[in-house]
């Protein structure tokens, strides 16, 4: 196993290196690009200014970009993506935060439960 | 000329000086009046306006001579700059911008006193006196924290260049425009507190706001429309709206503005929805400020980190709380002396109302919210454009609902196409949003790409060399079953003096359809990794912002032409 390791660990290295402004990440069909840009482009790039995984060329935005590209080829849905991102990167990087539906009744009682909600 | 900038300087300390003056004195005689008629405001209306022009065209002649031996003009300018990138150059940076703010200010209560109608003569003095008051504490602010003539010793060499990304003719439009819609909706509410001060909101008062309005809505609309194509056209992700929390700024007041010249329309008739028009009338002008302090102070996090200090945060800050607090205050203490006059809204107009309004609130309560946020400690968060796509969807829909409805009874074709304008815009985004066909690949010279029906077949790679940046300029031809139907040239940019390479998309159109193509890294020989797009309706966008504004200005066209006949 340790030569997986090594290989993963030089592909990290190297491979925000070699994809930047254009990502020419193959996947594997039409459908499974749609549902990865999708996903990329509702998460934060925490390196940024402002600017999504998608739209973003730092080395952190690439990195994070391919993981949600390779778990989208893996099968997993929006949902569980969206959650590893947040359980790892901290709720900065989730564009749209995770109580949504309760934004807009939140704002009137903000100081109550802010802090709980999000 | 050695002594420019100290002349632009000298210029800007009278404007300040004599507008504060003009503003004192003209509100002195509203409580004791043998102070009256000192100071006739129109006069010195205009020649603060000079002034301050003056002092503008200073530091544009300071940009077009290199003069070096100013900060800004280091910081932001280059002996390299082709002309017009100089004039952009002036407005790239906080100081610089400022003052074109406050040029366009001055600029808009000149126009109030030079052609105001007779029947306004009691409101006028009032009126431009407080414009010269904003336009006091601006300066008062630029003075002490942002002058643009502070020198440098030993003189730089040379400049340290416009950021490349701001050099696009879109940049040199963009902030003009804006800051001339938002000195308009100043001009408008500096009107309505001098109503509200000195008698009464009447239909006369609501119909010269409308007047004013208009140009400056149309001029905000403009400007608007041309950052949106300048995101598009520059960014490289085909995209034209991002919901960065500065172009929010440039939204809400534009929401709010809408919705005033809805409730003026109704105002100037028959003297109704009072609280309306004077509420949106002050919120549009708080937004339009915001928009320019709160943005330039940093405090919020966005990519248009061009023009920021965390340090010129407070004093933006007091200023702010100042114009905005003190107009509310007058709203609240004078408002409600006389009856209100109640008549017959027509619901759609009220419900048109009241979601442009709620909409505002929404994007400022979701542009605001991760800086509350933060100040209270909670941690950081994010809001950005799946939320506000997601919360604004059922209210657009709604709102052109109810546009249909309501919007095409009247046989006023103003109205008319300006509605007629909304819907394509509508249609441009909805089509945008669900027709977007994108891949990205690595392309070799001579080899093709198809997608959507379409071939992209990469002819050549040229190397060019232009005045301030050298360019890999790519050829690349569009074709549909055989027949071509567009030819696309995106370039990788390498601008020598900030040493920053730039990707400039090759775009073009038809009447339906955008091809967008961005060039990314070498590969290999003769070989590139390419970004392609084929969407539908971006256009679409643009023209029915067009079709708004000229539908704006046909009704007030008309409104003259009725008057005269």
């Amino acid at each position: 196993m340790r030569w997986l390791t090594a290989l993963l660990l030089w592909a990290s290295i190297t491979l925000p290196l070699a994809a930047q402004i254009v990502d020419t990440w193959a996947f594997t069909s039409p459908e499974m690009q749609e549902r990865a840009l999708v996903v990329a482009g509702q998460i934060r790039c925490p390196q940024c200014q402002n600017q999504s995984l998608l739209e973003s060329n730092a080395p952190a935005a690439v990195a994070m970009r391919h993981e949600v590209f390779a778990m989208t080829e893996q099968g997993k849905t929006q949902a569980e993506i969206m959650n590893f991102m947040t359980a790892r990167y901290g709720n900065f990087v989730r564009y749209q935060p995770a109580c949504w539906c309760l934004a807009l009744p939140r704002v009137g009682m903000w100081p109550v439960d802010a802090r709980r909600l999000c | 000329m050695l002594w420019l900038p100290e002349l632009g300087f000298i210029a800007l300390l009278l404007a300040c000086t004599a507008s504060l003056l003009l503003a004192g004195i003209t509100l002195l005689t509203l409580m004791d009046r043998r102070w009256g008629g000192l100071l006739p405001a129109r006069g010195w209306s205009l020649s603060i306006f000079v002034l301050i022009a003056l002092s503008f065209a200073i530091l544009l002649q300071l940009f077009l001579s290199n003069d070096f031996s100013v900060m800004y003009v280091a910081q932001h300018g280059h002996s390299q700059l082709p002309p017009l990138m100089k004039a952009g150059a002036l407005w790239g940076g906080h100081e610089g911008s400022l003052l074109l703010w406050l040029l366009c200010l001055a600029g808009w209560s000149a126009c109030f006193a030079l052609f105001s109608p007779k029947s306004l003569c009691s409101l006028q003095p009032l009126t431009l006196a407080i414009l010269a008051l904003i336009v006091g504490c601006f300066l008062l602010f630029i003075l002490f924290f942002s002058d643009p003539f502070v020198r440098l010793f030993p003189a730089a060499l040379q400049g340290r260049d416009l950021n490349p990304m701001l050099q696009h003719i879109g940049l040199i439009l963009h902030p003009p425009l804006l800051y001339l819609g938002y000195a308009g909706f100043a001009t408008c509410s500096a009107l309505m507190l001098a109503a509200l001060l000195q008698g009464e909101f009447s239909a006369e008062v609501a119909g010269q706001c409308l007047r004013w309005a208009k140009p400056a809505w149309c001029f905000l609309t403009a400007g608007i429309i041309l950052g949106s194509w300048w995101a598009y056209s520059e960014l490289g992700w085909g995209g034209w709206w991002f919901w960065d929390p500065v172009e929010n700024a440039s939204l809400l007041p534009w929401l709010t503005a809408t919705a005033l010249l809805h409730s003026l329309a109704v105002g100037q008739r028959t003297g109704g929805l009072r609280h309306w028009s004077i509420l949106l009338t002050l919120g549009t002008f708080v937004l339009s400020l915001l928009g320019t302090l709160i943005v330039r102070s940093g405090i919020l996090v966005s990519v248009h980190a061009f023009a920021l200090d965390e340090q010129r945060a407070l004093p933006l800050f007091i200023l702010f709380a100042f114009l905005s607090g003190s107009s509310f205050l007058i709203y609240a203490l004078r408002a409600n002396r006389k009856k209100a006059v109640t008549s017959p809204v027509k619901p759609a107009l009220l419900g048109a109302l009241l979601l442009l309004s709620s909409a505002a609130l929404i994007v400022l309560v979701g542009t605001l919210y991760p800086m509350l946020y933060r100040i209270m400690g909670w941690g950081q968060i994010s809001v950005g454009a799946p939320y506000f796509n997601l919360v604004l969807l059922p209210f657009g829909l709604l709102g052109l609902v109810l546009m249909c409805y309501g919007g095409f009874r009247r046989r006023r074709y103003g109205q008319w196409i300006a509605h007629a304008g909304v819907l394509l815009t509508a249609l441009g985004i909805a089509s945008s949003a669900l027709q977007r066909h994108e891949i990205s690949l690595n392309v070799t010279v001579g080899e093709a790409v198809s997608l959507a029906g379409y071939q992209f077949t990469l002819r050549s790679v040229d190397l060019q060399a232009q005045a301030n940046f050298t360019t890999e300029q790519a050829v690349i031809e569009v074709t549909q079953q055989g027949k071509p139907v567009a030819q696309l040239t995106p370039e990788r940019r390498f601008y020598t003096a900030r040493r920053q390479q730039m990707f400039e998309p090759g775009i073009d159109w038809n009447a339906f359809h955008d091809w967008y193509v961005v060039m990314g890294e070498k590969s290999g020989e003769q070989r590139y990794a390419m970004r392609f797009y084929v969407q539908t309706g971006i256009r679409w966008i643009w023209w029915g912002g067009a079709l708004m504004m000229f539908g704006v200005l046909a009704t007030g066209w008309q409104r003259r032409q009725a008057c005269a006949g």
